[in-house]
Order: C-alpha cells, then structure tokens, then sequence
C-alpha cells in the first residue's frame, strides 16, 4: 500500500514537472516537450521529446524516465521565405520552412544504435506546432510525427 | 477607353466626377482642420512637430513632482486621474528591421508572425513589458511609496498589471517564469529604470512579434519629460534569441487626462471586434458599458 503511494506520488511529481516544462515554450520552436509515435505500417510506438534551447545549441532527452536517453544532435536548417511587408492580415509573405534534424541512439549494442529522425515543422510560431518525418535505425525506416505539448 | 451615359460624353462625366471629389476634398481637409484641434484642446500638449494642430497647443506643464523631489509618472494628486496613450506598435529600431541582430531562426519566427497573426495579447493573454504599452486603451501608472512599489495597469486584453518593486531588493535565484515576470526598478537621476527577468514566452514583447526566450532581461527606461510627455526605452538582452543586447530608439507615450481604468473583458473566440468603441488612437471611454 506504502509502495503504491510512492509510485503515485513520483509518477505525479513526473507529469508535473512534464507539464512545467511543457508551458512558456513559444520563443524557440524546437523547445518544449512533444509526444507522438514513431513506426513502421500499423506498428506504433510512444515517442516522448523533450528538447531545450541554451541560445547556441539544442539539449534534451528521448523517452523521459529511468531509460531516457540523450539526444546527440537536433538542429533546425531553416529555409527563408519571402518576408511580408509589416502591416496586418498581410497574405503576400511565403513562410520559412523549418526542417529538423536528431539524432540519438537507441538502447542496444555497445553504445546503442544510432537513429535519425528528420522531419519538418508545421506551423513553427504556433503552440500546436508539429514535427513529421521519418526516421532510420540501420536498416529499420518508418514515419513519425510528434506534437508540442 | 471612350463610353458615353445618358448621352454624355466621358470628358463631361470627368469634369463632372473631378469637381465632385474637388467639393469631397475640400470638405474633408475642413472637417480633419477643425477635429484635429479639437482632439488637442482637452490633452494640451506639445507636439512632436508637424501634427496639425500642434503648433497651437500649449507647452505643457513641468513634471510633476513628489515633495521628496522625485517624478510623478502616474497622475498627480489633486488632478484629475489620467493614463497614458498607446505607443508603439512595433519596438522602434533606427536604421529598421535589418538593425536589429536576430539570431537566423528568431528572423524566420518574426517574418512568419507577419504571415500567421496569432498575437496572444488578442486572445486575451497578458502581455508584458513594452507590450504593455500597445494596448489601445492605455496604462495607468500607480506608485505606492508606503509599499514601495509601482503597478502599471494596462486596460484592454486581459485587464491585468504588473508590479515593479522599488525597494532595492534583488532578484530571487529561481524566479516561475511568467508574462508579466518580476520588475525590479530604481532610479537614476529622474529617469526610472526597470529590469524586467523571469518571463515566458507566452507573450509578444510588441504588436508584430518581435521574438524573445524565457532568457530575456529586459531593461526599461521611464523619463516623464514633462507632464504631458513620458519618454520610453527599452533594452533587449536575450541570448537566446539576438546575437548581442540592442536598445530601442526613444519612443514617446502621451498623456490622456480624464483617462480612467474601466471595466474591459476579454474573452477567447471573440467574434466581434466591430463592438470595440473607437480606435487605437481615439477611444471613446465615456460609455459605462464597453463591449
């Protein structure tokens, strides 16, 4: 019974925390936390993200828990639009495509299997963006797509 | 092309449609003539220069001061209250966008707020800093010397204010970020300068969405020039969005006697911006009710 109130409380000490994280992410679009699934065909798997932003380079964690695992890489490579001009309701600018990259390796051999997720953003500046793509592991390759919380 | 109607010829209509829009013009320029010194007479002020009209206000008053000496940027006891007008939509920058050092992917967020306009202060999300000074209905500056403190109200969009604590404590080490973070200001000479820290990112520092991280310190500069006029600049230091600090150019807010706080609601998914009453540079606050 003493167990199961640890649990709880640490599982909600977790999701509270998650959703601290989660707030006041509207500034970096990578940064935040985001959750999805990532796969092959039907066969779906939770993916969770949790990525910030020191000004200069990307940190996070893949899968937050007792076997999170660090990212490696995530970078943004930013194509340009064509500003609009300022005023309002302009519907004259193109937007900038955003393009993710990250990098992590999967828990495996020694040192883990390296695994690429590449995918863009859609709708950056929002807080329901998204990231969809694909990713590879070796041979493995499929789709994901996740949504910031 | 040559077209005739009711037997006229185009030239006639021309002539016709010119003298028409020649009677429109002149009227218009009357009509601009009178109301433009009429929106002066009740805020005598004086003028940035070259407002019609401003050439025949009044100079303004002095500053007004405490008995300790210090300015009063709120209103004045035993004067009617007041509030200050909108400034700026956009932070003021003086050689223009290109000036300011956007980090790559802090330029594409900007030029693709140009674009996607969903500024969180319209959806009735406080907005801090010199977003504060955006908002069409204005800010009533309220200092508390007993508490040592300054609140700066801002009327419209979530109705909310901001503290600034004039106390000459320091900043806690791990402040909860929020949108209108923790101010501290002191001052220097009769300029208060306010540093802001601990803010999200669930705001617009202005109206076109220059963007800024939750690292932001935000330095401000108060000058109330004279009574009419107080003087605003604002320093950007956010690493993780700019390349290096930069300052705004000095932007002007003025003052609105009369100007009271009044009950405003802001409600997501509100369909109805034609309810508002009067525009972002004439507000007709006399209504109990404001849509």
């Amino acid at each position: 019974m003493r167990m199961k109130s640890v649990r709880a409380f640490i599982l909600f000490v977790f999701v509270a925390g998650l959703a601290v994280t989660a707030r006041a992410q509207e500034g970096y679009p990578l940064a935040g936390t985001w959750y999805g699934d990532y796969g092959t065909g039907n066969q779906k798997n939770d993916l969770t993200v949790i990525m910030k932003w020191d000004g200069k380079s990307v940190s996070g964690i893949v899968n937050p828990g007792p076997n999170a695992i660090p990212i490696k890489s995530a970078v943004m490579d930013i194509t340009p639009g064509k500003p609009a001009p300022e005023g309002r309701n302009s519907t004259t600018g193109i937007p900038p495509v955003f393009k993710v990259h990250l990098e992590f390796n999967a828990p495996g051999a020694a040192g883990g299997t390296p695994t690429v997720f590449e995918g863009t953003i859609q709708n950056p500046v929002a807080g329901n963006r998204r990231i969809s793509g694909t990713w590879t592991r070796g041979a493995e390759r499929g789709t994901f797509q996740l949504r910031h919380l | 092309m040559s077209f005739r109607i009711n037997g006229r010829d185009d030239s006639a209509m021309r002539m016709t449609r010119l003298f028409a829009k020649t009677a429109i013009l002149g009227l218009a320029i009357v009509l601009t003539g009178n109301i433009g010194v009429t929106a002066q007479a009740p805020a005598p002020a004086q003028g940035r220069g070259g407002g019609r009209g401003a050439a025949a206000a009044p100079p303004s008053a002095p500053t007004p001061r405490r008995a300790d000496g210090k300015p009063i940027l709120g209103s004045v006891p035993g004067q009617p209250v007041g509030g200050w007008g909108a400034g700026v939509t956009t932070l003021p920058r003086g050689g223009g966008l290109d000036e300011v050092p956007f980090q790559p992917w802090a330029r594409a967020v900007y030029d693709i707020r140009q674009i996607d306009q969903f500024e969180p202060h319209t959806r009735c999300k406080a907005s801090g800093v010199s977003r504060q000074f955006s908002t069409p209905y204005g800010t009533e500056f309220v200092e508390v010397p007993d508490l040592q403190r300054m609140y700066i109200m801002d009327n419209g969009g979530p109705n909310s204010y901001r503290i600034i604590y004039l106390d000459g404590r320091s900043f806690p080490p791990n402040i909860a970020p929020t949108n209108y973070g923790y101010s501290i200001g002191h001052w220097e000479g009769d300029t208060l300068v306010v540093e802001t820290r601990g803010l999200n990112e669930k705001f617009w520092m202005d109206t076109r969405g220059t963007p800024h991280t939750a690292q932001l310190k935000f330095t401000e500069r108060f000058t109330r020039s004279d009574m009419n006029t107080l003087k605003y600049q604002a320093t950007i230091d956010d690493p993780g969005t700019y390349t290096k600090p930069w300052t705004t150019t000095v932007f002007e807010l003025r003052w609105r006697p009369g100007d009271e706080l009044f009950e405003y609601i802001c409600q997501q998914s509100n369909y109805g911006p034609e309810l508002m009453v009067g525009s972002q540079e004439d507000v007709d606050n006399t209504r109990f009710f404001v849509p």
